[in-house]
C-alpha cells in the first residue's frame, strides 16, 4: 500500500492599510497592524493551537509513526514573533523528528515569475529565518501556491534541495499517476506531486453537505486511500484547512485526530518527503513547460496574473527591483518585499464573480478594484520617496549633517549637537539609558531628529530599532548615504 | 385566448421623469412579444400633444386619462403650481390629483376586462386596489422607490407612505427593483418576506426612433477636449445626493489639473448646487446642463470616463447600468440596488466624499483600473435582459396568481 505524504502551508499575508491617493507622500506605514493582529489572534484561537495541540498528540499517540511536513512563510513567522507560545507549540513537534520543515519565498512571492535573483533572495532569507527559529535547514522545497516550471527545479536544485513538491496536475500527468516520485526535467531534482482528490476531498470538499460523500468518515476516506496503486500519496494543503476553512462545527478536528490512526490500523504509513526520497526510486523525468500552480481548477497563475490590473501592478512592483535594493534602506527593501506577497494579487481576482465564493471568502476588501486602488496608490508612494531620495540636494544633506542648536540632552548627563554625536552616543550609553529614552511610549531619539534636525527618513528608522546597537547602526548608514549624496554632487 | 394585463402607470414613453417610465415601456413591450395582452392606463399631460406613439400593437391598448401628475416639480412655470409642497419636493396639491386620477380609472375599470392588475408606485396604488376590488382580481404592485427613499430620512409625507402600506398589504404580490429596496419594505413597512419577488432592472434602449441618430455635435465637445471627465446624471434632488458630487470634484479638482465635471440633470436643487459649485470654487470646471434630451444624455455617457452615482438611497439605479452599457466605470453608493445586478463596479459610502475623491483619483489615474472596470462593467449589463426578467415576473407572479 501507498504511504502517506501529508503536508501543509502555514501562511498569513501582512495585509495592507486603506491607503488612500492623499496618503501618497504623506510618509505614512503601509501595513495594517491592528488588522493583522486581528486576524492572526483569531487563527491562532481558531487553528493553529487546537491543531498543533491535535498533531503533537497523536506522534505521542502513534509512537512517532504519524508524520507531517510543515512550510511556515516568512511573512508569518515575523507576525507570530509576538506570540512565542505559537511558535514553541511548533517547535515542540519539530523536536520530536517525526515533523520536517519545508523551505520556500520568505514573503510567500511570485519572484520565481518575475525575478530569479529576487526568488532566490527570498528562498535565502527564508532559510535564515526557519536556522533562527528553530534551528533548521530544509532540503526540501515549495514553491508559492505550488507554482512550477522546468526552469524552477533547476533554480532550487542549485540552492541545495533535493525535492520539490508540486501540483499533480492532470495536464502534466495525463495517464500518469501522481503516486509515484518523479525527476525534474532538466534538472536533478525529485518531484512530489499532489494527489489533489484526495487532497480536496478534505481541503474543499470536508463541510460540504450537497458533496455526494458528504459526510467525510475517516474510514471511509482511507479506504479511498488504500486502493491507491503506487508508492505514495501526497497529501497537500493549506494548514488553515482545520479550524479556518473548515470550521470546528464541521468535525474537521475530530477527522484529523481519527483519519492518521485509521491509516496506521489499516498498514498504511506516514512518510516525510525527504523520507520518501530515500525509500522511493523515481519512475521517469516529468516535464512542466509551463507554469502550473494548485488553484482553481485551471491549476494555473490566473488567480494572481489573470486580469490586467494584476498584470500592471505585478509589473510595476519588479520594475522597482533595482531601485529599490539600490537604497540599501532596510525598511523600504521590506515593505517592497511585502508588497510581493501572492495574497495581494489574489484580492485583485476578478474571477471569482464566476468562480463561486472561495476567493471572496478571503477577500479582505469590497472588490478587486478597491485592492488595486489601494496597492497602486502604495506604489506610487514608493516611487514618490524613491525619487524624494534620488532628487535630495547637496544642501541639504549638508545641513541634516551640520551641528544643531537645539541639543539632545541624554539621561546619563551627555549631549549630541548632531548625527555624529549621536551614532556614538547610541553605542556607548548603557541600555538603561537607551530604555529611558526610546520604549514602548516614546522615542526621545527620533522625535530629535524629526522636529530639530528634519529628517523624517530616519526619524521613522529610528522609530523601528529594537536596541542602541540597531539604532547606532542606522544612523552610521545614514551618515554614509548623506556623504555620498554630497561627494556625488561635488564630482 | 391570451391573457390580459391590467398595467397602471405614471410615466410610458416619451413623457419620462425617470427610471419608472423605462421599466414600463421595456415591459410591456417584452409582456406584448410574448403574447399577452396590455391595457396600459397612464396619466398623460393635458397641455401636451402626443407627437411620437412608441410603439404600436394590436395586443397593447395603451389608455390615457388627461392629468397633472407628475409627482416632481420640474415644469414649475407650465403648471404654476407652488413648490412649497410637502417636503418642497412634490407639487402642492399631488394628493388631491392622484384621488382624482384614482377617480377617473373607475370608468376604465369598470369598461374593461383583464386578469391581473400590475401596478407602478403609490400614485397608482390606490388605483390598482380599486381595480381589484370591482373586479375581484390579483394585484401585483410593482415598487420602484418608497416614500423613504424619497424622504431621505428627513421626513416623509404621512399619507404616501400609508398609501403604500396599504397597498403592500392589498397585494397578492409585491415586486421590487432590488434586495436593498426589498429589505427596506420588509423592515419599515412589515411586509413578509415571502410576499416578496425581486426583479432587477435590465438596461434598454429607451429611444425609441433611431433614425433620430445625429451626431451630436454639442458645445460641451470644446470644453472637454483633452480633459477626463467625470458624470453626474440624475435627478436634482437630495436623495441622488448631488451635494456629495460636488464636494467630491472639489477634493479631485485639487489633485487633478485635466478633468471637467459635467452635471446633468434638473431638479429642486439645482439652483443650491450651482450656488455651492461657486462657494467650493469650482464653477470653472463644473458644467451643469439642465434637463436634457435622450440622445444628449447618450452623448454624455460615450463622452464620461467615469460615472458617479452617490445616492443617499436608491432603490436600483438605472443610470448606472446605462452608463456601464455605454462604457463608462461607475461608482456607486452602497446604498443602492443596483450594485446587486452592476457587479463590476466601485462601491463607496455615499457620505464619504473624500473616498469618492479617492475613487475618482483613482480611476482617472489608473487606465488600467478604467478599462478593466469597462470591460466587466458592460458584461454585467448583458448578463440581465428585459425579456428574461419579463419571464421571470411571468413565470414566478402571473402563473402562479391567475
Amino acid at each position: 500500500m501507498a504511504s502517506i505524504c501529508f503536508y501543509l502551508h502555514v501562511h498569513q499575508p501582512i495585509r495592507l492599510k486603506r491607503f488612500t491617493f492623499f496618503d501618497i507622500g504623506k510618509d505614512i506605514d503601509y501595513f495594517d497592524k491592528e488588522r493583522n493582529k486581528l486576524y492572526l489572534e483569531r487563527i491562532i484561537e481558531k487553528s493553529y493551537l487546537p491543531t498543533n495541540k491535535i498533531i503533537l498528540e497523536l506522534i505521542h499517540k502513534t509512537d512517532g509513526r504519524f508524520k507531517i511536513s510543515f512550510s511556515i512563510t516568512g511573512t508569518l513567522l515575523e507576525q507570530l514573533e509576538e506570540y512565542p507560545h505559537v511558535i514553541e507549540s511548533f517547535e515542540k513537534i519539530i523536536k520530536t523528528g517525526c515533523a520536517e520543515l519545508v523551505g520556500e519565498t520568505y514573503y510567500h512571492s511570485l519572484a520565481s515569475i518575475y525575478s530569479l535573483k529576487e526568488f532566490v533572495a527570498q528562498i535565502k532569507l527564508h532559510e535564515k529565518k526557519l536556522k533562527e527559529i528553530f534551528g533548521k535547514k530544509p532540503k526540501i522545497f515549495r514553491n508559492t501556491e505550488l507554482v512550477y516550471q522546468n526552469q524552477i527545479g533547476k533554480i532550487v536544485e542549485s540552492l541545495g534541495y533535493k525535492a520539490i513538491l508540486a501540483e499533480g496536475a492532470d495536464k502534466i500527468l495525463e495517464w500518469r499517476s501522481p503516486c509515484f516520485l518523479y525527476k525534474a526535467k532538466d534538472a536533478n531534482i525529485i518531484l512530489l506531486l499532489k494527489h489533489y482528490r484526495l487532497s480536496d476531498d478534505i481541503a474543499f470538499r470536508f463541510s460540504n453537505s450537497s458533496w455526494s460523500e458528504w459526510p467525510l468518515t475517516p474510514d471511509k476516506y482511507i479506504s479511498w486511500v488504500s486502493q491507491v496503486q503506487g508508492d505514495i500519496v501526497n497529501i497537500f494543503m493549506d494548514y488553515e484547512t482545520f479550524g479556518e476553512h473548515q470550521w470546528k462545527e464541521s468535525g474537521i478536528f475530530e477527522f484529523l485526530e481519527e483519519f492518521p490512526i485509521e491509516a496506521l490500523k489499516r498498514g498504511i504509513d506516514f512518510v516525510l518527503p525527504s523520507e520518501a526520497i530515500k525509500k522511493f526510486k523515481p519512475v521517469a523525468d516529468l516535464d512542466f513547460p509551463n507554469y502550473v500552480s494548485w488553484a482553481d481548477t485551471e491549476r494555473d497563475l490566473t488567480a494572481w496574473i489573470g486580469n490586467k490590473m494584476q498584470q500592471f501592478a505585478l509589473n510595476e512592483l519588479y520594475s522597482l527591483e533595482q531601485a529599490i535594493l539600490a537604497t540599501k534602506d532596510r525598511n523600504i527593501i521590506d515593505a517592497w518585499r511585502k508588497l510581493q506577497t501572492a495574497d495581494h494579487f489574489y484580492y485583485m481576482c476578478t474571477k471569482w464573480f464566476a468562480d463561486g465564493d472561495v476567493h471572496k471568502y478571503f477577500n479582505p476588501y469590497d472588490s478587486p478594484y478597491e485592492a488595486f486602488i489601494i496597492f497602486m496608490n502604495i506604489i506610487n508612494d514608493i516611487k514618490q520617496r524613491l525619487r524624494g531620495e534620488a532628487e535630495m540636494k547637496k544642501e541639504e544633506a549638508l545641513r541634516i549633517l551640520s551641528d544643531f542648536s537645539d541639543i539632545f540632552w541624554c539621561h546619563d548627563g551627555k549631549v549630541f549637537k548632531n548625527l555624529y554625536e549621536l551614532r556614538d552616543g547610541l553605542k556607548n550609553m548603557s541600555n538603561e539609558t537607551y530604555s529611558y529614552h526610546a520604549n514602548n511610549e516614546k522615542n526621545d531619539f527620533s522625535n530629535w531628529v524629526r522636529d530639530v534636525i528634519k529628517d523624517e527618513k530616519l526619524a521613522n528608522d529610528l522609530r523601528k530599532v529594537k536596541s542602541k546597537e540597531e539604532a547606532s547602526q542606522i544612523v552610521e548608514n545614514r551618515i554614509k548615504e548623506l556623504e555620498k549624496k554630497i561627494r556625488r554632487s561635488i564630482l | 385566448m391570451n391573457k390580459k394585463i391590467f398595467m397602471i402607470g405614471w410615466e410610458y414613453p416619451p413623457y419620462i421623469i425617470g427610471g419608472l417610465g423605462r421599466v414600463c415601456y421595456h415591459l410591456t413591450k417584452e409582456l406584448v412579444n410574448k403574447e399577452l395582452e396590455v391595457i396600459f392606463l397612464t396619466p398623460f399631460p393635458i397641455d401636451k400633444k402626443d407627437e411620437r406613439v412608441k410603439f404600436i400593437s394590436p395586443k397593447l391598448k395603451i389608455v390615457k386619462i388627461g392629468s397633472w401628475i407628475n409627482p416632481y416639480y420640474y415644469e414649475k412655470k407650465k403648471c404654476n403650481i407652488s413648490i412649497q409642497g410637502v417636503n418642497g419636493v412634490y407639487y402642492e396639491n399631488i394628493l388631491e390629483e392622484v384621488k382624482r386620477f384614482t377617480k377617473e380609472c373607475e370608468k376604465i375599470i369598470r369598461e374593461e376586462e383583464f386578469d391581473i392588475i400590475h401596478c407602478h408606485d403609490w400614485m397608482t396604488f390606490e388605483a390598482g386596489i380599486l381595480a381589484k376590488k370591482i373586479k375581484k382580481k390579483p394585484l401585483v404592485v410593482h415598487v420602484h422607490s418608497t416614500e423613504l427613499d424619497r424622504g431621505c430620512g428627513l421626513g416623509i409625507c404621512k399619507e404616501i407612505f400609508e398609501i403604500e402600506r396599504k397597498a403592500f398589504e392589498e397585494a397578492d404580490k409585491i415586486i421590487t427593483v432590488s434586495n436593498f429596496m426589498k429589505n427596506k419594505i420588509m423592515e419599515f413597512y412589515n411586509v413578509q418576506e415571502n410576499k416578496i419577488e425581486v426583479v432587477h432592472n435590465a438596461f434598454g434602449k429607451y429611444r425609441m426612433d433611431d433614425k433620430e441618430k445625429k451626431e451630436n455635435k454639442s458645445s460641451i465637445s470644446k470644453l472637454i477636449k483633452n480633459k477626463k471627465v467625470v458624470l453626474y446624471l440624475g435627478r436634482v434632488t437630495l436623495q441622488k445626493g448631488p451635494e456629495y458630487f460636488l464636494r467630491a470634484a472639489k477634493i479631485v479638482s485639487d489633485f487633478y489639473k485635466d478633468v471637467v465635471f459635467v452635471f446633468a440633470g434638473y431638479g429642486e436643487l439645482l439652483t443650491k448646487m450651482i450656488e455651492l459649485a461657486c462657494e467650493l470654487g469650482i464653477i470653472d470646471k463644473v458644467i451643469f446642463t439642465g434637463y436634457l434630451k435622450d440622445e444628449e444624455v447618450e452623448y454624455l455617457y460615450r463622452i464620461a470616463d467615469v460615472y458617479v452615482m452617490p445616492s443617499v438611497s436608491e432603490p436600483f439605479g438605472i443610470t448606472a447600468l446605462e452608463a456601464a452599457f455605454y462604457g463608462n466605470p461607475t461608482i456607486i453608493s452602497k446604498n443602492s440596488g443596483v450594485k446587486e445586478v452592476l457587479k463590476n463596479s466601485i462601491l463607496i459610502d455615499f457620505w464619504d466624499v473624500r473616498d469618492i475623491a479617492n475613487k475618482i483619483l483613482a480611476v482617472l489615474n489608473y487606465d488600467v483600473l478604467n478599462e478593466v472596470l469597462k470591460e466587466n462593467g458592460r458584461k454585467d449589463v448583458e448578463k440581465i435582459t428585459w425579456s428574461m426578467q419579463t419571464e421571470k415576473i411571468i413565470n414566478n407572479i402571473y402563473e402562479k396568481l391567475w
